[in-house]
């Protein structure tokens, strides 16, 4: 559905996006996470005909950014991250204006209108003034205007930055909806944990380059998989018996690091994972209560922190 | 109302089946930025203050006026009615100038201050429906303001002295500059980068212009007021004069309000199709040729009460006849061959055999020459015709003769000012110098377009109105026209060229200018090319790994 190549925008000297390659597919939602200054907002614009790319370029259902702007402005709806409201006017009124603006016909029009508010929870507010909505019922808005036009594809730079978590949560609700009405979301955030439940695949950006992209677990676990250790928690009955577990194991091979954590020992595990049990049956052996073994799940935070250097170009 | 319903609806409005009643036409034909702005506008307390202020200043000057007049000694209701009247025109100008640029000047920058422009330029409104929304909208309030004061002015009719005419065609005037100030501002609020700037460069605008154009304005309402003219040459109705008198206004206000509607356009259109260089430098030429027209008009009218000497109505006549004719052909000229985005992808063309050669032409400067050499013609031959059929010759410039070399010098011309306008604007691209839009400026007012009129007068004895028919366009030579009395031309004797023809010689000019500064476009035209063609080819690259 998105399809971008060599996407590359210079201002001046520095590269706000270089050579950026990836491909999305039709009813996907797509994470764009990357540090503050990465380029996502560079991206976006790019994608939503607001700024001209450098060299590349990138179609949307087929139609080139570039050569077909009318058709691309037709086939998504557009949130920017920071945008302003008319705020002389109404709820319905407001999103009356889009609809007349996307030529939306006369007929349909309150239809829509009436059901894109239904889906964004605005139905009661109709009649209130823009200017007196809060930041996340405005976030929400925006949000009821992308729809009017039934897009194909929703481009949402940041949709949750700013809001508190209710609003968040809301928002992320929404967003599967949408999702399960058929539509392509592409979204951008700079914080990760913030899209995990909602995604189906991320990209991340640094520094105008794309550092990983792809499906969601197969990211996790292509990282867990290629990293050389882990992290094992092992839990002793009332702490007993600790310092004579962490001598045991500083003979077993592969073992890179013990420390002793109050009852708990924290082990970095340089072996296979299928061997792990070694461990276990080498303590129980000599005795050691351990009460309960974890091990530390890589989540989207670490993925996050361990590939992005949090560099701002 | 649930999802499948309002599916449904978006289903229908995608492929809807009937094309519905007329009071859907119409409604769906409403635009709206028109109805956004109306809405929160006529909502808010500024407006009505502001409305009211302009009504109580229409009141308090009347009724000042009235008392000042009713006191003076021997005054005649007839005298009272006019000098109401004049009162209320004044008024009335001064509240376009102030009140009129105020609506429009922030609208556009304002909406980027406010981050919604984003939004609105994304949500598939092509920048001339926004543009022309604006505008609707500004017009709508001064129309409001300007039909609130006619109950004011009917205090005039009371009186006597004026008659419905003149009420009329002042209206149909204040209606008019009223558009062209929003028409202006809101070209502002598109070319400045900030509120403040917008606001400050509308209104020193507005005051510019309306202190050139308000002057032959003033005295046309007070020619007929008080002398019962039209200024001179409005005064013999059905004659020639009269037709040129009133097509001319016209058709240069007309060019005076495309020129920021256009410009407004340009400037919200998509990087890519945008023609920013070429059009400043191309309306900075218009808008200085306009201004020095109507700069020369108020220097004849300060000649006219100084030295108390009739104008020869023919020479003003086709003064400015020349000047609207030679505004259009710059539109063509010089609008059409800048069009090219230079390098830029979209630009597609077969390759030919010489692409420079071809670019050079294209994709505007040949299709906007033939387009405006053929109105150009079309005007003369109008021209000519009701000036044949009703056996008026104009002093040494319109002779049958010259039917068809004086067109054929027009044409070569306009190539010449074609080729080299492209030059300069190739210029500026590529050396990105910040004066040769200033310098081509400059010389196609200075140069270019004073050249054009010894070479396409005719010579016999009344050789001088050409020669100073040129002295408008160019404000350098406007401004010596200023000194020099008017004596002075029966004095120029430059029978220099008498044996020559002259046409011919002209043609013969402007072909060689032509083929010289087109060589040297070509040298600079070879860098670009490269730059278009790796672009190109980088494009052809992704389309191609696309379709694999
Ligand atoms: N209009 C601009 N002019 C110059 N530099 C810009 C402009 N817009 C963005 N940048 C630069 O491009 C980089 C990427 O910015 P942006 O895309 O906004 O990052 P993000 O949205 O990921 O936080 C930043 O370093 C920023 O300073
Ligand atoms: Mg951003």
């Amino acid at each position: 559905m998105i399809r971008i190549r060599n996407l590359t925008k210079k201002f001046g000297e520095l590269y706000a996006v270089k050579n950026l390659n990836m491909d999305i597919g039709a009813g996907e939602i797509f994470g764009f996470i990357g540090p503050n200054g990465a380029g996502k907002t560079t991206t976006i614009r790019m994608l939503s005909t607001l700024l001209d790319p450098d060299e590349g370029t990138a179609w949307i259902d087929g139609y080139c950014i570039q050569t077909h702007q009318e058709e691309v402005r037709r086939k998504i709806g557009y949130m920017p991250d920071y945008f302003g409201v008319y705020e002389g006017v109404t709820v319905w009124e407001y999103l009356e204006f889009f609809a007349r603006a996307y030529k939306v016909p006369a007929k349909e029009r309150n239809k829509i209108i009436d059901g894109c508010m239904a889906l964004t929870d605005f139905t009661k507010l109709s009649s209130k003034l823009v200017s007196t909505l809060s930041k996340g019922m405005t976030q929400r808005l925006c949000l009821a205007k992308t729809l009017l036009h039934d897009p194909k594809v929703l481009i949402l730079d940041e949709p949750a930055s700013g809001l508190d978590p209710r609003a968040r949560i809301e928002i992320r609700t929404l967003l599967k909806e949408l999702s399960r009405m058929g539509k392509t979301i592409f979204l951008s955030s700079h914080i990760l944990t913030e899209l995990a439940d909602v995604v189906d695949s991320i990209g991340i950006l640094e520094k105008g380059s794309m550092v990983v992209n792809g499906n969601l677990e197969a990211i996790s676990k292509a990282i867990s998989s290629s990293s050389s250790s882990f992290t094992i928690f092992l839990s002793l009955f009332q702490g007993q018996k600790k310092e004579q577990a962490k001598e045991l194991l500083e003979k077993f091979p592969n073992i890179l690091k013990i420390e002793i954590q109050g009852d708990r020992l924290e082990i970095q595990y340089a072996g296979k994972e299928e061997e792990i049990y070694q461990i276990l049956k080498h303590l129980t052996n000599h005795d050691i209560p351990i009460t309960g073994m974890s091990r530390e799940e890589k989540n989207l935070e670490d993925i996050f922190m361990q590939l992005t250097k949090g560099e701002v170009s | 109302m649930d999802k499948e319903t309002m599916n449904q609806a978006q289903e229908n409005a995608l492929h809807p089946q009937n094309h519905g009643s007329f009071l859907e036409k119409i409604d769906s034909g409403l635009n709206p930025i028109w109805l956004l702005e109306l809405r929160t506008t006529l909502r808010s307390g500024r407006f009505f203050a502001s409305f009211s202020f302009a009504l109580f200043i229409c009141v308090a000057a009347i009724v000042f006026a009235l008392l000042v007049l009713a006191s003076e000694h021997r005054v005649t209701p007839d005298q009272i009615g006019k000098g109401l009247f004049s009162t209320f025109f004044f008024l009335e100008l001064f509240i376009l100038c102030v009140f009129f640029p105020a609506f429009t000047c922030t609208s556009i920058i304002s909406e980027k201050e406010r981050k919604t422009f984003d939004l609105l330029i994304t949500s598939d409104m092509k920048p001339h429906r926004i543009v022309f929304g604006k505008f609707l909208a500004a017009y709508t309030y001064g129309f409001l303001f300007i039909i609130a004061s006619m109950p004011i002015v009917m205090i005039a009719f009371l009186f006597g002295g004026v008659s419905v005419f003149i009420v009329a065609f002042s209206y149909a005037l204040l209606l008019a500059l009223g558009m062209l100030f929003i028409l202006y501002s809101l070209w502002a609020s598109t070319y400045y980068k900030s509120t403040v700037r917008s606001i400050i460069g509308s209104y020193t605008m507005i005051l510019t212009y309306s202190f050139f154009g308000s002057f032959p304005l003033v005295w046309l309402i007070m020619d007929y007021l008080y002398y019962n003219n039209l200024l001179l040459f409005f005064s013999k109705p059905f004659h020639v004069d009269q037709v040129m008198v009133v097509l001319i206004p016209v058709l240069s206000f007309l060019c005076l309000c495309i020129l920021p509607y256009l410009l407004t356009t340009n400037s919200l259109k998509p990087i890519s199709k945008n023609r920013t260089t070429s059009l400043k430098i191309f309306y900075a030429v218009s808008i200085l040729t306009l201004s020095s027209l109507f700069c020369y008009w108020g220097l004849n009218y300060l000649n006219r009460l100084n030295i108390g000497q009739k104008i020869q109505e023919s020479n003003v006549m086709f003064i400015i006849a020349n000047s609207v004719i030679s505004c259009i052909l710059l539109i063509g000229c010089v609008g059409f061959p800048l069009q090219s985005t230079v390098p830029g992808i979209a630009f597609e063309k077969k390759p030919s055999l010489f692409p420079t050669f071809s670019w050079l032409l294209a994709p505007g400067a040949w299709s906007g020459a033939m387009y405006m050499g053929s109105f150009s013609l079309l005007c003369y031959m109008l021209i000519l015709f009701f000036a044949g059929c009703l056996g008026f010759y104009a002093v040494g410039w319109a002779h049958q003769d010259c039917f068809i070399t004086l067109p054929l010098v027009f044409w070569s011309f306009l190539f010449f000012v074609s080729v080299s306008c492209s030059y300069f604007s190739l210029h500026y691209k590529t050396e990105k110098g910040k004066w040769s839009a200033a310098i081509t400026l400059v010389t196609v007012l200075v140069v270019f377009i004073p050249l054009l009129f010894p070479f396409s007068m005719i010579i016999d004895n009344k050789f001088q109105a050409s020669l100073w028919n040129f002295s408008l366009f160019s404000p350098i030579l406007c401004a010596i026209s200023a000194v020099v009395k008017f004596e002075a031309r029966e004095r120029v004797n430059m029978n220099l060229f008498s044996q020559i023809p002259i046409h011919y010689l002209g043609i013969l000019f402007y072909l060689l200018a032509s083929l010289w500064i087109s060589r040297k476009a070509v040298i600079l035209h070879k860098k670009e090319i490269l730059e278009v063609q790796r672009r190109k080819e980088s494009f052809k690259r992704l389309q191609e790994k696309k379709i694999d």
